[in-house]
């Protein structure tokens, strides 16, 4: 025990130093008489690398000498150092998004106005809270998909496809510095793509943010028409270019092996390397690695069979605790196993495998021109990091937000009810041990498909497609939507603007409920369910939203007593209903701002009081760029 | 088996005898033992009696946990000490958080200093005024008004 301790200072050199500067530290302590309030510089110092970023550009103006520590090179190096071990300790997030909600909408201008002003915000994830919104303006604007890199080490670039304007910026410290374009980004302009072409462009869009020495952009991607240039190396299909930040210039890299990369990802960045997939040659995927440092390709020897023969759309690479890792969603199961590679490289170890149906999203569906509910027949999640209480925190490109998933077993009865439109299939199942179980079409349903509708009569039938799957003393399944053509029916109570099913495990089947009161629900909202209720936004009336209440016991309506004004006041689309804790939690999301407020119902219902928690959720950019810092 | 002790003397000369596994958290100690400091009690002639206290009290919670798990520690105890850490630092003063840092540096006990660097950060530096942290930590302004006046212009978001 003693002995391990002593052999802390390893080489003699080092151990001298080490007593020179204990003996002087002694005679400093002996001769000083220390005054209560004063603490030598170097000790100052220590506690100052020990503050946020914010406090210490305040203590700038303490002294000259106070500024020329805070601002040199090695004072810089060890805050870095401490801030990522505090990271460790407590994760953060950063979201970055564009803030100027009105652009585009412009009408008869041609290319919308670019974005000037970019939103950083920083959530703790411990607590969910934000921490820090910093909005910075660069002055050249981004236009038309715009792309935020990984951090790296709190720096991150920014850039955008139609413009040519590029940026680091570190927003603790809202500095930023403009980069000239790479040589690939004045060829397209010169190119002049149509909007059919910038479509096409997409493996052009994703750099890798990194440092060896000093730091570097590197960009690889696909040689093509719109990026041919004699001056380049040339000698595969691809192209790749380093930027370095002392020459402040680009550069062309040869890339030899060159091997066309997949044109819907980004790359990974980990342990000194930077990873692409290739398109399948022969059916396979294979992983180009860059060496940051050597600035030489390889191919990565060994990939898991179930990776390489994969369609590229279902897998993902990341790194995770500076290894690199790569996931796979199997496309009916709705499973996603994650490997990660060890770092002798013959070796992948599968560490997660997660269950994406049991992964909540609590956004309804088809809202802002994306269908919600098949995110993730699209993509699957990428994971940005674990936690240190063994939760994955996931991020899905499409989701605009993060999502838990806890690989500890969950207390809720885990089931779900799944059905479509379009067929009259419903089921309900445990994905945690595979059981299914079919149920007969809810009657409105089998009307539907009477009814013959069309594309747009589909369109238009969407209070019909949310029931709430909730549980009394036995498993209910209430369906209420509003009265339609659609659904016009002899044989139902019909006494009001809205028709309610609810279906009986026992009997195994559905019966119409009476409605009273009886208001038009808003047709684009899932049903919440806490607390012995199951809860529905209605229509406006005289501009005022109601929140319909269902006992599940009793099977009775009710009209809620009391909203808070916010969420009655708004325009449907902008609040949402959820339950949190078993409390039901409204939210309405700021438009101008892009706050969004949460609060939740006291057990007496007098809503109204304000929810601790402020979130804020990414709505502007199509492409998710939250982003682990 | 007998467990050694260590005597340590604080500067007014009060006697501590701790175990040895307690004392050679401080990364000093075993220099002073192998210069031959001392041959039975170590001297610590800018540490007082009651800073030399709480340094021990610090050390001897801090031992146990480290000796107890045999490698890893539970994520309870891990918790529990870091709670124990929160009361410690709130119980003391500035002048004994102070003297309390300095003797952490001196006795080079990096968990110690960790504690009290951040504790300081923390509570009488990050949510103060410039003026303010001038006071505590008693530091010259050597600015003229103006050059004060455009240091502070210069990032004036991080005032607000």
């Amino acid at each position: 025990m003693e002995a391990e301790k002593r052999v802390v200072i390893a080489s003699s050199s080092q151990r001298k130093r080490e007593r020179r500067r204990i003996r002087r530290r002694i005679r400093r302590n002996e001769k000083r008489v220390i005054a209560p309030s004063s603490l030598p510089k170097d000790v100052v110092e220590e506690i100052f690398l020990r503050l946020p970023v914010k406090a210490l550009i305040r203590l700038k103006s303490l002294s000259r000498q106070w500024r020329s520590t805070i601002e040199s090179r090695s004072f810089t190096e060890r805050h870095l150092k401490i801030a990522e071990r505090s990271r460790m300790d407590h994760p953060k997030v950063m979201v970055v998004s564009a803030e100027d909600p009105l652009k585009g909408i412009v009408p008869g201008a041609g290319i919308p106005r670019p974005d000037t002003n970019i939103g950083f915000r920083t959530f703790c994830l411990e607590s969910a809270s934000l921490v820090s919104f910093t909005l910075i303006n660069f002055p050249i604007g981004f236009s038309y998909w715009t792309h935020v890199s990984e951090s790296c080490d709190g720096l991150f670039c920014i850039h955008s496809a139609m413009t040519q304007s590029m940026y680091v910026v570190n927003p603790a410290t809202r500095w930023l510095r403009q980069l000239p374009p790479a040589r690939f980004q004045i060829l397209m302009h010169k190119f002049g793509p149509t909007d059919t072409d910038w479509g096409e462009m997409n493996s052009v869009f994703h750099l890798a943010f990194v440092k060896a020495t000093d730091y570097k952009l590197v960009w690889l991607y696909n040689s093509d028409k719109y990026n041919a240039d004699d001056s380049s190396p040339n000698e595969g299909v691809t192209k790749c270019e380093v930027f370095d930040f002392r020459a402040n210039a680009w550069r062309y890299l040869a890339c030899n092996p060159s091997y066309r990369i997949f044109h819907d990802q980004k790359p990974a960045y980990a342990n000194g390397s930077v990873y692409w997939f290739t398109e399948p040659y022969d059916g396979r995927i294979e992983v180009v690695a860059f060496d940051i440092q050597a600035e030489t390709f390889r191919l990565l020897p060994k990939i898991i069979p179930a990776i390489a023969g994969s369609d590229p759309h279902h897998i993902d690479m990341c790194a995770l605790d500076n290894r690199l890792c790569m996931s796979r969603r199997e496309h009916d199961t709705m499973i996603q196993d994650i490997w990660r590679l060890k770092p002798s490289e013959d070796t992948w170890e599968k560490i997660l495998t997660i269950d994406l149906l049991s992964c909540s999203s609590s956004r309804t569906e088809i809202r802002d021109m994306f269908n919600w509910s098949a995110k993730d027949l699209v993509e699957p999640s990428t994971p940005v990091a674990i936690c240190k209480n063994k939760k994955i925190l996931l991020s899905h490109r499409y989701s605009r937000g993060f999502y838990y998933w806890t690989h500890v077993s969950e207390s809720c009865d885990g089931l779900f009810c799944i059905h479509s439109a379009v067929t009259q299939s419903i089921y309900v199942v445990n994905p945690a041990i595979r059981w299914l179980r079919q149920l007969p079409p809810a009657r409105f349903q089998i009307l539907m498909r009477k009814f013959g509708p069309t594309d747009t009569d589909w369109g238009e039938m969407n209070s019909v497609f949310h029931l709430a799957f909730v549980k009394a003393t036995d498993y209910k399944l209430v369906w209420l939507y509003n009265s339609d053509k659609y659904n016009a029916d002899d044989s139902s109570p019909n006494e009001g603007v809205t028709k309610c099913e609810v279906f009986d495990f026992r009997a195994n089947a559905w019966r119409y409920l009476a409605c009273t009161p009886s208001y038009r629900i808003f047709h684009d909202q899932k049903p919440a369910y806490a607390n012995g209720s199951v809860y529905w936004f209605t229509e406006p009336y005289d501009a005022r939203i109601q929140v319909v209440a269902f006992d599940i016991q009793a099977e009775t309506f009710r009209l809620l007593p009391k909203i808070n004004p916010a969420i009655a006041g708004s325009d449907p689309r902008h609040i949402d209903m959820c339950t949190l804790d078993d409390s039901l939690c409204m939210s309405r999301r700021e438009h101008d701002t892009v706050i969004q407020y949460i609060w939740r119902l006291e057990p007496s219902e007098d809503m109204g009081k304000d929810f601790d928690h402020r979130f804020a959720f990414l709505f502007f950019f199509p492409d998710c760029v939250s982003r682990w810092i | 088996m007998s467990k050694k002790n260590i005597v340590l003397k604080s500067s007014n000369g009060i006697i501590f005898e701790v175990e040895e596994a307690v004392a050679l958290q401080s990364e000093t100690i075993p220099y002073m033992i192998e210069d031959d400091c001392a041959n039975d009690t170590i001297p610590l002639a800018n540490v007082t009696g009651d800073i030399l206290a709480l340094v021990i009290e610090y050390c001897k919670k801090h031992v146990v946990v480290a000796d107890g798990d045999g490698g890893g520690s539970s994520s309870s105890s891990q918790e529990d000490l870091k709670n124990w850490d929160a009361q410690f630092m709130n119980d003391l003063d500035q002048s004994k958080i102070f003297n309390l840092l300095l003797a952490a540096d001196f006795l080079n006990i990096k968990t110690l200093f960790d504690l009290t660097c951040q504790f300081v950060a923390d509570t009488m530096i990050k949510g103060k005024s410039v003026e303010e942290v001038r006071r505590t930590l008693n530091i010259e302004k050597d600015y003229t008004s103006e050059e004060e006046a455009k240091a502070r212009q210069e990032n004036e978001w991080a005032f607000k």
